[in-house]
């Protein structure tokens, strides 16, 4: 074996924490952010190549990380706090919630952030009083519209869709037994996805509520990415990451996935997709990277196995950047396009 | 990396189950807990790592009817993993009038808790002075017996001599392989109940029943009692591994928990096996040394169970006219 540096060591920066990295996340502006199990934020500006700047965001584990509405990004935490960071480190604190975790946090452009606590949701919109909604079973996972008008909300026996406005309009229940763990919203706004306790996904056609299973996983869905302009939905779970088509009017109905980054020794823990090209970057469980053009059948390994599983991985907005980090604290950034 | 040891402490308001906890959190052992409570704030406990659960029980869509979750603490267990150098060690605090298994169940059927953590033993905290009255009126509190691994007898000098025979008697008939600790203010030796390994197959060694359990199954009239089975002549294991799915299959519901240890057919090594409700595994462990005898022993433990077909199910699995189990 040659011990030739990888692409991630030739091309971009790589760094060693000390704890479990659950989130990288850019924001709209290409300001990056990983947040680590520590209670601390890294933060790396758009186009900075020195070392992330360190801040010690939480107390305990941070649990959720998402951009903020324009720049910046969202954090919570299991010390109860909802927090706004400017990429700068600018700290502020939207909404405390003594003795509780906040497990889930969102934005949309338009302004409006969420977060949920235990069986709560807060909806905060630029003006106005903070909606709460009560769900009968803690909230697996949420995530806005495309238009950011409704907000939809994975739980116990199914996904409901809630605007972002109003407290008084009547949610959209989409049932399903069992436990939905995430939920993601396509792009184009035609279908709602959630992953499940059972290692599958289900996703409904919003116009006829026509339902979807997609299952064949060999462990939780816990990473998803749409890319391509929206057209494939990139999943974790198994072997390989499946690819479902939502090009059509009926979505992945009847269609095999795409199976890029087939493995025979590791699981697909992370992926993330560029935005507008057909190109997918998957983690895995031993720590390895690769990039892959699934319709070409093209692969390449940026980072070998090592330094524990992918467990965060994300594709700037702009499509020039990766970055992902590992259950053991390592992490890295990666320009991917010209 | 090892997996986290899990303790899940069971027991009534009132029984001492806080003061165990406290003493189990302060005591100079250099471990680090985390602490998941069922009702966050309602308990003095002292430990900076104490985290609230919800108590939200799940169905698991995998076509089995009783295979129930936690799922509170699927989302509490990956949230903690997140800063696993914190803690070496998590407890799981649980009332009494919870059904302890979907928590045992948690811990075999959800892969990422199951990766991470090991269930390591379920304690239960009794008021000795309450618990027969409780045995009488309650359901959940034979289920609490029946799915201990140890049983504190707490406040035991409220009792006599003879109560005291009567309650260890009684306990045994639900739950043969329970230890019993007797206690006052849970002033016991800690090691009594950490680092057991009760559902680790590994350190399953023997499988006493308890004293005079067989002859006294019956005396009380026990909503959830065991049923103790053996074979001197070993198993076929094909017809062993139909039998036991078939059992847990169709009466997995009222069999809260199954232990076994025994000796296949051609195997020099013991084969270990348990299960919760119809959630099972099995490995196989030491060798049988030339001395000691091959004998298979299973145990169930749960509601309605019918003595006579398991019986008789258990003895169809030894090979017919096999010769008595040689030192080969």
């Amino acid at each position: 074996m040659s011990q030739s540096a990888s692409i991630l060591e030739q091309l971009g920066q790589q760094w060693q924490w000390s704890a479990y990295v659950l989130s990288a996340c850019f924001d709209k502006a290409g300001n990056l952010a990983f947040a680590l199990g520590d209670g601390s934020v890294r933060l790396l500006p758009a186009g900075a190549d020195h070392e992330p700047v360190n801040l010690q965001a939480h107390e305990g584990a941070v649990l959720s990380l998402a951009s903020a509405p324009k720049t910046g990004f969202l954090s919570g935490g299991d010390d109860g706090r909802f927090l706004r960071i400017d990429a700068d480190g600018t700290t502020r604190e939207i909404a405390a919630f003594q003795g509780r975790w906040i497990d889930h946090v969102a934005s949309h452009a338009n302004g409006v952030m969420a977060c949920t606590e235990g069986k709560r949701l807060h909806v905060y919109a630029e003006k106005g009083e903070p909606l709460v909604r009560e769900f009968p079973s803690t909230v697996g996972g949420i995530c806005l519209a495309p238009n950011g008008y409704r907000i939809a909300v994975a739980h116990y026996g199914g996904v409901t869709l809630c605007s972002t406005r109003s407290a008084d309009s009547t949610p959209v229940v989409l049932k399903c037994p069992g436990s939905h763990l995430a939920v993601t919203w396509s792009p184009d706004n035609r279908f709602v996805i959630s992953a499940m306790q059972e290692a599958c996904l289900r996703g409904w056609r919003l116009e006829d509520s026509d339902d979807l299973v997609m299952s064949g996983y060999s462990a939780k869905v816990k990473s998803w990415a749409w890319f391509n302009g929206g057209r494939y939905l990139a999943t974790s779970g198994s072997p390989c990451a499946p690819c479902w088509s939502f090009k059509g009017r009926k979505g992945p109905k009847g269609h095999e996935p795409l199976t890029p980054g087939e493995s025979t020794e590791a699981l697909v823990t992370a992926v993330a997709g560029d935005p507008r090209h057909a190109i997918l970057a998957i983690g895995y469980d031993n720590g390895q990277v690769i990039i892959a053009e699934p319709q070409r059948d093209q692969e390449v390994v940026i980072k070998p196995p090592g330094n524990g599983a992918i467990t965060a991985m994300s594709w700037s907005a702009d499509g020039h950047w990766l970055a992902f980090g590992t259950d053991t604290g390592f992490a890295g950034r990666l320009p991917v396009a010209g | 990396m090892g997996k986290v040891p899990v303790t899940v402490l069971t027991g009534y308001l009132g029984s001492g189950k806080t003061t165990l906890l406290n003493r189990i959190l302060c005591e100079d052992h250099g471990k680090r807990y985390a602490v998941i409570v069922n009702e966050f704030g309602e308990l003095g406990i002292d430990n900076d790592l104490v985290v609230g659960a919800d108590e939200e029980v799940f169905e698991m869509n995998n076509g089995c009817i009783c295979c129930t979750v936690r799922g509170d603490l699927i989302r509490i267990i990956s949230g903690l993993m997140k800063r696993i150098d914190r803690f070496d060690a998590i407890i799981i605090e649980t009332t009494g009038l919870a059904d302890p298994a979907p928590v045992a169940q948690t811990f075999f059927v959800d892969d990422d808790v199951r990766s991470k953590t090991a269930l390591d033993a379920v304690v239960t905290v009794a008021d000795a002075k309450h618990l027969p009255v409780r045995l009488g009126d309650s359901p959940e509190a034979a289920e609490q017996v029946a799915f201990a691994d140890v049983i504190i007898l707490n406040k035991i000098d409220l009792i006599d001599e003879q109560a005291r025979q009567s309650l260890v008697a009684r306990i045994h008939a639900i739950n043969p392989y329970a230890k019993i600790v007797m206690a006052n203010h849970c002033d016991i030796d800690l090691a009594e109940v950490l680092d057991l390994g009760a559902f680790d197959l590994e350190r399953i060694v023997s499988l006493e029943p308890g004293f005079l359990t067989e002859e006294h199954a019956h005396e009380h009239d026990e909503q959830v009692k065991s049923l103790s089975l053996t074979a001197t002549q070993p198993l076929l294991p094909e017809l062993f591994d139909t039998w036991i799915s078939d059992v847990l299959r169709t009466d997995g519901v009222n069999i809260l928990r199954c232990k076994g240890i025994l000796h296949l057919l051609d195997q020099p090594r013991r084969y270990v096996f348990q299960s919760v409700h119809m959630l099972a595994n099995g490995i196989f462990t030491q060798p049988w040394t030339n001395t000691e005898p091959r004998h298979s022993r299973l145990v169930f433990i749960g509601r309605d169970l019918d003595e006579a077909r398991l019986r008789a199910g258990f003895e169809a699995c030894i090979q017919k006219g096999s010769a008595t189990p040689g030192l080969s």
